[in-house]
């Protein structure tokens, strides 16, 4: 009988373990018609870890307490989309990227902000239309991000360059004369593996030879010869093939990898960088280049930059019970002084003009000028809003992209077969 | 001779296959991140960089991630248990149905709970959040536990059958004759297939150990395992592999014990000692 | 007591049937009707059966037919390695020495990383640059320059499945290891006497016995396989040399939101793999004549 009991034991000891693991994960959520004395969920990624002290602060003046959770980036979005399909909030407050609004502003899964902010706000806040969905804006960004150019500036003028590109003509020749001159082989960085980074340098480049990718009604602009978007690839395949000056290893770089690279003084140009990485490349303990990297507008056809933004907002899922709440917390998280720490405590570079300018003036906006000058010519990638089936056709683009770089496809071919993909779509709908 | 110098040489190669990635793992862990892409390439971490360890661990107060990194470990701990504990229990009373009893229906009952081992994660992933969901079990250890028991229990309860039916009919009816139950007939042939429960322990804890996709919808936050946590150790512009690859080599000391423990169970001919009949 | 014997049975099974009808039938009952639906969460309002169109479609995409031929390679290779790796090793280490044990340890390390790490650890023995393979192959003077692996498709779907070998032949080794410690001794003793070959040892005693082990092993090592995703989205992302049929699911459940179709594709998964899994029974019960 002893093995009976053993067993007998086991299942009671699994079975008490069961029930009180199972009690404790049923906690009461007691509804009062105040916010305060509420909790709310907030999901973001881990660079939107909030210092401790500013949600101890919110809480003190609101008695709104913030239960912050962090998952890495990639995985945000899987959560929501379960979450969601499921019919329950996968947080009160979520991190809601510029590349969503698209696709769940149609499955119509978040609430709509225009209510909790004043126009003044709105207004001061230039990246907002990005996340505005037929009339409703869906999220409020927190952070901001828009692509601009780093130069290793001690490069070029050892290759005898000092004035810097404005032009992508500029850009090539000087990076083919840092080349020549025998200073680096491989001066460009670009990612070219299939991830998500590798699609972006090719927006910005399409926007700076003065092109968009699409006409006002989705149809694919870039499979003719003298599109911006044709001339854009080219000059990525060209540079990897014909004048060699982006390094073949790039189709199995990611955008972190190109990132690395140039802040250990690897690469000379990052071309299309996140703007808030001028706080990373010029901090002495962690980049070797802290003295020769700087920021440029990104160099545009006849010197007329342009620039496209990829902010991170929060957004409230319709699903949440605490909205109210949670509009308070985003509210409370976008004004000036909160902006500003968290600027100084996680490094993410605010959206509104305002705070922009004023951190300029106290002198603590890295690349200052050079956001300033650019911030107001920031665009959205798609005038009519990002649509929804964005994440298809990203992943389209890098994974051609990558294609085209190691040779399996022509530029043609891969363009046409991104086309031909978005106008399946269109056709469809 | 001859022969010695043969196992020699293939013990050799086996631990070379598996500990030489981690070796590298472990070198990258004690190195700082601009040593790493320094060249020529160093095989040894030399000046070693013990500040992954010691912000994961705690030592270094300042950007200590110890609080959330103790919580995850032990989340991965009391989950992959739990798993283990609950499957094994299954798997012998369900394994010794299927491998020694006849009963209506049993083989494509057998069969359909085999069929299930074939059905990818995301098949079933959002049915199953509803049901979580309405079971109020999202983000505890216990919905955590139960997918993973129903996610491992199939291949638990046919290693555990195969165990069974290798062993010798007349063993158990021996142990039947003097009227005893079948549950007690149970009990006497299972320390013959010892290795085999050991197997399917071992298996159930470190499958439950390395899952990823469940506990990321499942376990989201008051229940995130390790193998969650590591992930969020990358920024928007860099990837903090040291701490990556320092909090990796912490996250396989606990697999490692569990073996050393449970292998002298697995290996070392407990079954020639326990026939006694 | 009569009544008791026929309920015994189903008693032993009931704790799993609980669990596997809650959390598994029911809700691949749910998979499967949706399966036959249009549904995609861009469009709630818009579901209706369409029966098996979701399969049409999959079945005419280029793109899942590309992703469903890499997974037959990976399928392919992967059994391969894990079946001789994972029986090497188990016959290693089924004979005594000192330190036994601890071998053990070192053989299982790979399976319990967490996948995420596992991808770094291989991202940087790849890196074209900074990687030590190309080191250590430049050393020896095997390559003339730095090999991008994760570049060229055929190469990286190589490396790809090296890395998912590494990290799967422990469950193969474990499960024939347990089974050689449950071959009575006596067995082979006999045999030796008889002054039977070792080669015959293992045809006639080791390979009967272990054959329904192996028919386990190659199934899990076959299940793993088709399901290959974490290895590849952390060392190639999406490429489509190397896009596995898993991940091309994932992309169309997850990132397209077409849960249809999504669903469908993995039924489809789980359809090849278990057609799969019934040659390796058959080859067992031709064998042997005995069941599973």
């Amino acid at each position: 009988m002893k093995g009976y009991r053993k067993t007998a034991f086991l299942l009671a000891v699994i079975f008490a373990i069961t029930m009180l693991v199972s009690a404790c994960g049923n906690s009461s959520t007691g509804n009062s018609s105040s916010t305060s004395g509420q909790t709310i969920n907030v999901l973001l990624p881990p660079w939107g870890n909030f210092p401790k002290s500013m949600l101890a602060q919110f809480k003190k003046e609101t008695g709104i307490t913030v239960h912050l959770t962090t998952m890495s980036w990639d995985d945000i979005h899987d959560k929501i989309v379960t979450s969601s399909a499921a019919g329950v909030a996968p947080a009160d407050v979520t991190e809601f990227d510029w590349s969503w609004i698209g696709q769940f502003g149609q499955a119509g899964w978040y609430e709509p902000l225009n209510k909790y902010f004043s126009s003044s706000v709105i207004n001061d806040t230039k990246t907002m239309p990005i996340f505005k969905y037929k009339g409703n804006y869906l999220a409020m960004p927190y952070s901001n991000d828009f692509r601009v150019t780093y130069i290793n500036k001690s490069i070029f003028n050892k290759a005898g360059i000092t004035k810097m590109p404005t032009t992508p003509e500029e850009l090539m020749n000087d990076a083919v004369q840092v080349k020549n001159k025998g200073v680096f082989k491989y001066p460009i960085g670009l990612p070219l593996s299939a991830t998500e980074g590798t699609a972006t340098p090719w927006y910005l480049l399409t926007k700076s030879f003065g092109g968009d990718l699409f006409d006002s009604n989705f149809k694919p602009e870039f499979t003719d010869k003298n599109s911006a978007g044709y001339k854009a690839m080219a000059f990525i395949i060209s540079g990897l093939k014909q004048q060699k000056i982006i390094d073949p290893a790039a189709v199995s770089l990611k955008d972190t990898d190109v990132i690395s690279n140039f802040q250990h003084g690897k690469t000379a140009v990052d071309l299309a960088g996140w703007v808030g990485n001028m706080s990373l490349y010029q901090n002495k303990a962690k980049s070797t280049v802290a003295n020769s990297a700087v920021m440029i507008p990104t160099p545009g056809e006849n010197g007329k930059s342009r620039t496209f933004g990829l902010p991170e907002g929060l957004g409230i899922p319709k699903a949440s019970t605490h909205k109210e709440a949670a509009a308070k917390f985003i509210q409370w998280i976008i004004q000036p002084k909160q902006l500003t720490e968290i600027y100084s405590s996680l490094g993410l570079l605010p959206n509104r003009q305002s705070v922009l300018q004023e951190l300029d003036k106290e002198g603590k906006l890295s690349g200052g000028k050079t956001v300033i000058k650019v911030m107001p010519t920031v665009e959205p990638l798609f005038k009519q809003g990002a649509p929804s089936w964005y994440l298809k056709f990203s992943t389209d683009v890098s994974t051609t992209i990558n294609q085209m770089a190691s040779g399996s496809m022509s530029i043609d071919a891969g363009l046409k077969h991104i086309a031909d993909n978005v106008n399946q779509i269109n056709k469809n709908n | 001779m001859k022969r010695k110098i043969g196992i020699f040489i293939s013990i050799l190669l086996i631990l070379f296959w598996s500990l030489a990635p981690v070796y590298w793992a472990l070198r990258t862990s004690l190195m700082s991140s601009s040593s790493l892409i320094q060249k020529p390439l160093k095989y040894l971490p030399y000046p070693i960089n013990i500040e992954n360890y010691s912000q994961l661990l705690g030592f270094n107060s300042s950007q200590s991630i110890w609080p959330q990194f103790e919580s995850a470990m032990l989340n991965s701990i009391i989950s992959a248990t739990g798993t283990t504990l609950i499957v094994i229990v299954i798997a012998i009373l369900a394994g010794y149905a299927f491998g020694r009893l006849e009963f209506v229906g049993k083989n494509i009952i057998f069969v359909s709970v085999l069929v299930t081992m074939a059905l990818p994660a995301y098949a079933v992933m959002i049915p199953l959040y509803k049901i979580i969901i309405s079971l109020h079990l999202i983000d505890t250890q216990t919905g955590i536990i139960l997918i993973y028991t129903s996610a491992f229990a199939p291949l638990a309860v046919w290693l555990m059958r195969s165990f069974f039916m290798t062993i010798p009919k007349d063993l158990e009816e021996s142990a039947m004759v003097d009227g005893a139950s079948r549950f007690r007939a149970l009990c006497t042939i299972l320390p013959m297939a010892a290795p085999g429960l050991i197997a399917v322990a071992l298996l159930t804890f470190l499958n439950s150990w390395s899952q990823f996709a469940i506990p990321l919808v499942f376990a989201p936050t008051n229940a995130k395992p390790l193998t969650i946590l590591i992930t969020e150790f990358q920024g928007k512009s860099f990837i903090n592999y040291g701490l990556m690859t320092a909090a990796g080599i912490v996250t396989i000391i606990p697999p490692i014990l569990i073996v050393l423990f449970l292998n002298r169970y697995l290996i070392s001919g407990l079954t020639a000692g326990s026939v006694k009949g | 007591m009569l009544l008791k014997k026929y309920i015994f049975p189903y008693l032993l099974i009931l704790p799993l049937i609980i669990i596997m009808i809650g959390l598994v039938f029911y809700p691949v009952l749910v998979t499967f009707t949706d399966s036959f639906k249009s549904m995609s969460l861009l469009n709630p309002g818009d579901e209706r059966f369409i029966w098996l169109s979701n399969y049409y479609t999959l079945l005419h995409d280029p793109t899942v037919l590309r992703t469903l031929e890499n997974t037959f390679f990976y399928f392919l290779l992967a059994i391969v390695g894990e079946l001789i790796g994972g029986l090497f090793i188990a016959m290693v280490l089924n004979r005594k020495f000192r330190g036994r044990g601890l071998v053990l340890a070192a053989v299982i390390i790979p399976w319990s990383l967490p996948p995420v790490v596992n991808g770094i650890i291989w991202k940087w023995i790849y890196d074209p640059s900074t990687g030590v393979l190309n080191d250590i192959l430049m050393n020896f003077h095997i390559i003339q320059s730095n090999q991008i692996w994760l570049g060229n498709s055929t190469l990286a779907l190589l490396c790809v499945t090296l890395v998912h070998i590494w990290k799967m032949i422990p469950l193969t080794a474990v499960i024939l290891l347990a089974t050689l410690q449950t071959i009575p001794k006596d067995l082979y003793e006999a045999a030796r006497m008889d002054g039977s070959s070792p080669i015959n040892i293992f045809r006639f005693i080791t390979l009967p016995f272990l054959k329904p082990a192996i028919v386990i092993s190659l199934t899990q090592s076959t299940i793993a396989a088709i399901n290959i995703f974490d290895e590849i989205y952390v060392l190639t992302g999406t490429n489509l040399g190397t896009r596995s049929v898993l991940l091309q699911n994932y992309l169309i459940a997850f990132q397209q939101l077409n849960l249809g179709q999504g669903m469908a594709l993995s039924l489809m998964i789980t359809l090849i793999t278990v057609l799969i899994s019934i040659v390796y029974v058959l080859w067992l019960r031709i064998g042997k004549g005995e069941k599973m």
